[in-house]
């Protein structure tokens, strides 16, 4: 994971709407001016390398520019470009594949583990398989990438699993296929959100009062019952922030797929972030490569935002 | 509580199956840099004897030693200089009142929500135009932006969450505000500290777009970088590629291995929070 | 997040994109000086003893071995030649290349001397944005255009104003010499008891022979994208011609909404459903490929005279495969798609252009050409005395080359004609290939970007 879940984070660490005006308000009310030397730093940074540039890119987005030579106004042209033009809108469709394998997938899996281990409560090593079934989050996606490129090779440990278990006819170049190649990428993000989703669950478990599931028990509750009636509804916020990480995640996916595939083969793996880069840089598209960037952020925070709004609101 | 007998056999298997999932990809890895370079294939295998000569010639031919010390330079400035001015600001908008407060910080705000997709092109063609592409500062000015856009919420919570009481009391002994910042506060909230270190240490270490687009000498390639232009130049040689690719991972393995404690909470912030 | 804040927020937000926006204020683009013309060098040193110290930033994207190792020679030897200059030469993939260089070439330190390649989407991308040095001079002074015939300068050449290919200013010098064509192993055929195809029609006749013997017919392999575009042009070539090809591909007459392409794209499709080629060739590496075909593992393999190196290297020795150029019909006038490497350019920005041109001249000398051979590598001008051994390898490249430049019938890149071509042809030729596009939608998209590009206007 690179810088993806910092936005995210913000969501759900103390921040503005909870403890910290609380705690202003008793605040003495004199006015501080060297309060501005204590900020004016990390100001100076924001100002120059964020939000410069975010407005920069707007404006930007209203012309067709190659990046070296003088650019024409367009207009809203990009936009209209983005949503109508075929080569455009699949990557959209492509990185909505890709919420399923990052976000729908490693939640389900994540939460029938947690119930899993939730149940077998004095599971010997619980703790060992949580902290590294949550280490592919701190390793580089460039890293992620390199090892599934060669899992995924021709000669390469699925093909010979395949192969073992007498499934020769099933194996392929599965990053090279057209039907394979976009879910092969989107497994790779399965399995690095495993252990996110796992971890935040196993902690929202641990705070289910254990009477709750003695009594389910009592009932004769068995572990589907179980985990639709005590663990899920106890999970309703663990879930959300796990949405919108995972969420998050899939959205910007680049690391991963400039590593693995290159967008191709074809265009069947062309995700947003890699159509900012590569119209940018390669195309020379530069206007339609920052207007991509743009809605792309727009639905990362359309989504987060309505992530929020289903959510629970007590717990937040 | 007691489970049924079958039950507990499915359960074993069903954790047993995905720790194996979990864990083959990494531990394959790094066998397969173990392997001498002409028993390495794809598919990981337990290597016959053990060869160290893989990671040697990564770091060396394959020049990663330099491209390490490219990422070190990086991210220690960067998490540096982030955490003071993070520390700073947060203070600030926690415990003082000033005109525009609330605007500056929703200001900050924007810049940890949006992502950098959104504005790394015009970030690019500003670098260009003061010459900064191609260095160090290219890398480090625009990370240092984006983790104290994050450090500052992130320490502003905690420290509005200390009781007014300690600061009164650090006051009364006569403490100025910047030693009552980091002789009292920091120490309190040291282990908030320590898990936006270990954050914004981690994104700055595993960033890759940033560096793909600013950097493009040799000199100032970071090691993930590096690990890209690696691959596509050595797609075959498994066992070189896997040992650079280990090399690149290793130092947050390793703080992960010692503070993971601080990475969890950190990332799950949201669920941790009473 | 509540409504009050999400309020604040677009608020915030809207204050900083109008700020940014003002502070902009101008057309992006308009801040950059940019005319090629002046550009030209002034006055011009040759002797680089006199420079001082001084290191010469070289980027390149010569990764086969044959080619890195004759430049890794040849750079040893100017550092010897002149001790004041030390060398630091940077290698990368050719997409890696692509990528980075156009980035590079605007800052305002950048590589000395680079390789650029030809065509729409970047030399002439980079002459219109002024960012390379008019060679013109330096090409007189050292006798570069006494050393190198027209027709290949030519291919280094552009206008100023970067809207035509193939004249104006000399922008670039290519060392090596490229064809795209048919690689055969001698084993394997004789295993088969096939003899070597002279045409087109008698290797598509070929192919199910080969396969009935369960033998695989071609290697071939594009996760690497550029062999696309070659196996596109081995196709192609034989049906249009060079003239024809030519003028498609410089934007003079023709479409690639004709039948030639239907057909070139027919044969394509085919090759892959039939099985003809590697299965998974859309993840497979070019470089794979060649090697397994090397190890006889393939009848032919279609692609580059770059690959020279690897087959040999791979088991096929000196003499174990062989090389050609086939037209469509036996004897039908030889027509490949080819013509010089990478143009050796100078950066308009670099600080060191004498002795960068210093550069380009040494290793485009005689004694860089012989490097070039003593390294399996094709020089765009082979020397006098390169006379191979009859059967080898080298030899079938150097006679096939020779008969080409006499029979004027090489044809250049086709992904030269439009700046996104190179990626349309790609991403179409694996969509074809990769059976999720049909030949109609195939020759509609490579038409919609060639004719949706005037032509550099």
């Amino acid at each position: 994971m690179t810088d993806q879940a910092r936005a995210a984070q913000a969501h759900t660490s103390p921040g503005p709407d909870g403890d910290g005006v609380a705690a202003t308000r008793r605040r003495p009310r004199r006015r501080d001016h060297r309060a501005y030397l204590y900020v004016a730093p990390a100001f100076v940074f924001v100002a120059a390398f964020v939000l410069y540039p975010v407005g920069q890119a707007i404006w930007i987005s209203f012309f067709r520019w190659d990046g070296i030579s003088l650019a024409t106004w367009v207009g809203i042209g990009n936009y209209v470009a983005a949503v109508t033009d075929p080569a455009l809108t699949q990557s959209f469709a492509h990185v909505a594949v890709l919420v399923f394998f990052y976000a729908v997938l490693p939640i389900v899996i994540a939460l029938v583990l947690a119930a899993l281990l939730q149940r077998a409560a004095r599971l010997r090593g619980a703790g060992i398989l949580q902290t590294l079934i949550f280490l592919p989050q701190v390793i580089a996606a460039v890293v992620i990438g390199v090892i599934w490129v060669s899992i995924y090779a021709p000669d390469g440990l699925l093909n010979t699993v395949l192969r073992i278990f007498g499934l020769g006819v099933a194996t392929r170049t599965w990053l090279g296929d057209f039907s394979t190649a976009l879910p092969a990428v989107g497994l790779i993000g399965t399995w690095v959100e495993i252990g996110l989703c796992l971890v935040l669950f196993l902690t929202g478990i641990s705070q289910i009062p254990r009477e709750l599931f003695e009594a389910a028990r009592v009932d004769g509750a068995g572990f589907w019952r179980e985990l639709f009636s005590v663990t899920l509804p106890a999970l309703r916020a663990p879930l959300s922030v796990a949405l919108t990480l995972t969420v998050v995640a899939a959205l910007k996916t680049f690391d991963v797929v400039f590593v693995t595939t290159g967008g191709g083969p074809g265009t069947s793996t062309t995700v947003p972030a890699f159509q900012v880069y590569n119209l940018a840089f390669n195309q020379g598209r530069v206007g339609m490569a920052t207007t991509i960037g743009i809605i792309l952020t727009v639905l990362v925070l359309l989504i987060t935002m309505l992530i929020r709004r289903i959510a629970p609101k007590d717990d937040l | 509580m007691r489970l049924s007998r079958p039950e507990a056999i499915v359960n074993y298997a069903v954790l047993g199956l995905f720790a194996l999932i979990s864990l083959i990809p990494i531990v394959g890895v790094v066998l397969t840099a173990l392997t001498p370079a002409d028993q390495a294939t794809a598919s990981f295998a337990i290597p016959r004897s053990l060869d160290f000569g893989n990671f040697v010639q990564a770091w060396n031919q394959g020049r990663f030693s330099q491209y390490m010390l490219s990422s070190v330079i990086v991210t220690v400035t960067t998490v540096v200089v982030a955490a003071v001015f993070s520390i700073l600001a947060g203070f600030a908008f926690a415990r003082m009142r000033f005109a525009g407060r609330n605007v500056l910080f929703y200001l900050m705000l924007i810049g940890m929500f949006i992502p950098l997709e959104a504005y790394i092109i015009p970030l690019y063609f500003e670098m260009r135009d003061v010459g900064l592409t191609d260095t160090y500062a290219a890398l480090i000015l625009p990370q240092i932006a984006q983790s104290v856009a994050f450090g500052i919420f992130w320490m502003r919570g905690f420290f509005a969450a200390i009781p007014s009481s300690l600061i009164e009391a650090a006051r009364l002994d006569g403490a100025g505000d910047m030693r009552t910042l980091w002789q009292v506060l920091v120490p309190v909230v040291r282990p908030a500290v320590i898990t936006m270190v270990m954050l914004t240490f981690m994104w700055t270490w595993n960033d890759f777009l940033l560096s793909l687009v600013m950097i493009t000498s040799e000199s100032f390639r970071t090691a993930p970088l590096a690990l890209s232009f690696f691959q596509s130049q050595f797609v075959t040689q498994y066992a070189l590629l896997s040992a650079a690719a280990t090399i690149v991972a290793l130092p947050l393995i390793i703080l992960y291995a010692i503070l993971q404690r601080y990475f969890i909470r950190g990332m799950l912030a949201g669920a941790i929070k009473e | 997040m509540h409504t009050k804040h999400t309020m604040k927020w677009s608020a915030a937000l809207a204050a900083v994109a109008a700020t940014a926006m003002l502070l902009a204020g101008c057309t992006p683009g308009s801040g950059q000086s940019s005319s090629g013309s002046t550009d030209k060098p002034t006055k011009i040193t040759t002797d680089v003893a006199s420079l001082g110290k001084l290191t010469l930033t070289v980027w390149d994207q010569e990764t086969t071995p044959g080619i890195s190792t004759s430049l890794d020679d040849l750079n040893k030897q100017f550092e010897a030649k002149y001790p004041n200059v030390h060398i630091d030469r940077v290698v990368r993939s050719g997409s890696d290349l692509r990528t980075t260089l156009k980035l590079a070439l605007s800052s305002s330190t950048p590589p000395d001397v680079i390789q650029a390649n030809q065509g729409f989407a970047d030399m002439a991308a980079y002459v219109k944005a002024g960012l390379l040095t008019d060679l013109g001079p330096y090409a007189s002074r050292y006798g570069w255009t006494k050393r190198f015939p027209s027709s290949q300068r030519a291919l280094d050449s552009v206008t100023p104003d970067g809207s035509k290919l193939g004249s104006g200013n000399l922008y670039g010098l290519s060392i090596t010499g490229e064809m795209v064509g048919t690689f055969y192993n001698k084993k394997v055929l004789d295993s088969v008891g096939l003899p070597v195809p002279k045409s087109m029609e008698e290797l598509e006749a070929d192919l199910p022979k080969i396969k009935a013997k369960g033998i695989l017919p071609i290697a071939f392999g594009d996760q690497d994208k550029s062999p696309a575009v070659h196996l596109l042009g081995i196709a192609l070539m034989p049906q249009l011609g060079q003239k024809a090809a030519s003028q498609l591909i410089f934007h003079q007459a023709g479409t690639f909404d004709s039948p030639s392409v239907h057909t070139a794209a027919d044969l394509l499709a085919g090759w892959a459903t039939k099985g003809y080629v590697t299965p998974g060739f859309n993840g497979v590496n070019s470089n794979t490929a060649a090697t397994a075909f090397g190890q006889g593992k393939a009848a032919f393999f279609l692609g580059g005279v770059w690959n020279q190196d690897a087959i040999q290297k791979a088991g096929a020795g000196d003499s174990g495969a062989g090389f050609t150029v086939l037209p469509q019909k036996a004897g039908d006038p030889l027509v490949a798609m080819g013509g010089v490497g990478m143009g050796w350019a100078i950066p308009a920005r670099s600080k060191k252009k004498d002795a960068a041109a210093a550069y380009i001249d040494f290793i485009s000398s005689a004694k860089g050409m012989t490097t070039l051979e003593k390294n399996n590598q094709l020089p765009a001008v082979p020397s006098a005395d390169a006379k191979a051994e009859e059967g080898t390898l080298t030899n079938d490249i150097l006679s096939t080359w020779s008969r080409l430049t006499k029979d004027n019938g090489l044809v250049a890149y086709m992904d030269w004609s439009t700046p996104t071509f190179y990626d349309t042809i790609v991403s179409n030729v694996q969509s074809l290939m990769g059976g999720t596009e049909n030949t109609a939608a195939f020759t509609k998209a490579l038409q919609a970007d060639y004719s949706g590009f005037g032509g550099g206007n």
